[in-house]
């Protein structure tokens, strides 16, 4: 196959649409989580946006419920791409952490993909009018979510490719910050582990980010990647970062297959 | 699998191909050509800066005779848990703070005044920086050269 005809068939792929269906739900929840009580009218400490704050509650309901999908997946993204590029460097500081860039990233590019024909009110009112809204359609758009995972990845990789980090002694800044204090810590082999630590950390985000796009790797990364996210959230405050990736993990996953094992899970399969 | 009659997708392709240059714009922008950070372009560097205004300090009694003791500033200043201790006692983040509890232990000290020594070192972002120049007497520092102690300073983010 040549590359051109690989292209040609990497943009045409069509799959199932119920991973960007369960992303879409997914990433109008963490919306939820992170941004809601930041935009509610009683909260003193933000300034009060009211459009703002409608578009948002609009369009993560709406991408909740699957209600107009994709124009809600879209004025929820205009919303939280306003917030953290537009409001948060001038009004709210903590709008512009890499969580938050993240699931504006996600919700945006979410917004490009066709969320709506699974798991959705649109669906389930089509159905009432004796329309069946296909569960096929074009997987490129999904695709971009794997992409922006994967920069981000190989960036927060490069990142710690430098001796302060890969020697562990960030690791044993972080663990005094949040745990230790100024106390010495006296636990043997406390920087072996920091040490060993580093490594599997920065290890593990170049493997990912390659090795999430084939399927056998898929199998041991996806776990590890958990694990890995899994630990970040318990161990450092990380927001909803941990739970923003590995929800969208399902963007490299096979849709067909995401499809198959819902219906085993649903016993229509 | 596409049929071969199919045009090829060049508006898909732009808008791939678009979207994914403009997602690696921050990252090769800050992270490989060195560049300021941007405020549209984030070059997803995370907990950069994080931990930085830590130091790990040990106290010690030097005695006349030059004999040491390590002193545990909770116990000397009788905070039955550390963890409830005050912030500017449990996260010693500079110098002068450093100093400052030195001295309140050489007043909480019974007996005839000691040298309290500071073994430090801090974080910074290239790893750990030795502060040497709190390894001296620190009862016998005015407020002034308290206030002199420069810190290892990172920054947060």
């Amino acid at each position: 196959m040549t590359p051109a005809n690989a292209v040609k068939r990497f943009l045409l792929h069509e799959g199932s649409t119920r991973p960007a269906a369960l992303i879409r739900i997914g990433l109008g929840l963490l919306l939820w989580a992170r941004f809601a009580p930041d935009l509610a009218p009683w909260n003193g400490n933000v300034p009060f946006h009211p459009l703002l704050a409608a578009a948002f509650y609009l369009g993560s309901t709406g991408m909740i419920l699957g209600l107009a999908s994709r124009l809600s997946t879209a004025l929820a993204a205009v919303a939280t791409l306003w917030m953290v590029y537009g409001l948060g460097p001038d009004e709210v500081e903590p709008w512009v952490h890499h969580h938050t860039t993240l699931l504006a990233h996600a919700t945006a590019l979410c917004a490009l993909t066709p969320n709506g024909r699974s798991y959705s009110l649109d669906r389930w009112l089509a159905a009432r009018r004796d329309t069946l809204l296909p569960e096929r359609a074009p997987t490129w758009t999904l695709r971009l979510i794997a992409v922006q995972l994967t920069v981000l990845y190989l960036s927060t990789a490069l990142d710690k490719a430098r001796p302060a980090f890969l020697s562990g002694e960030r690791l044993q800044h972080a663990f005094h910050a949040l745990y230790q204090g100024a106390d010495p810590v006296t636990f043997p082999g406390f920087a072996t582990l920091c040490l060993v630590a580093a490594w599997v950390v920065f290890l593990l985000e170049i493997a990912l980010p390659i090795g999430l796009w084939f399927r056998r790797a898929r199998v041991v990364l996806i776990p590890a990647g958990l694990v890995l996210h899994a630990l970040f959230w318990l161990l450092i405050p990380v927001g909803t970062f941990s739970a923003t990736t590995v929800l969208l993990y399902l963007a490299y996953c096979d849709p067909d297959g995401v499809h198959r094992e819902l219906d085993r899970i649903h016993g229509s399969g | 699998m596409p049929s071969p009659t199919q045009p090829f997708p060049w508006f898909r392709a732009l808008v791939f191909a678009g979207l994914t240059v403009a997602m690696c714009v921050g990252p090769v922008n800050n992270l490989v050509l060195g560049n300021p950070w941007h405020r549209f372009f984030k070059p997803w560097r995370m907990y950069y800066g994080f931990g930085t205004d830590v130091c790990e300090v040990t106290y010690v009694q030097v005695s006349p005779t030059g004999e040491e003791r390590t002193l545990d500033r909770y116990a000397v200043l009788d905070v039955p848990d550390p963890r409830r201790a005050p912030e500017d006692l449990r996260n010693l983040p500079d110098g002068p703070t450093i100093g400052r509890v030195a001295q309140r232990m050489c007043d909480a000290l019974p007996g005839r005044r000691t040298a309290i020594h500071a073994r430090v070192r801090c974080a910074a972002v290239r790893g750990w920086k030795p502060f040497p120049e709190l390894d001296r007497d620190l009862c016998a520092l005015g407020t002034r050269q308290l206030d002199g102690l420069r810190p290892a300073r990172g920054r947060r983010r």
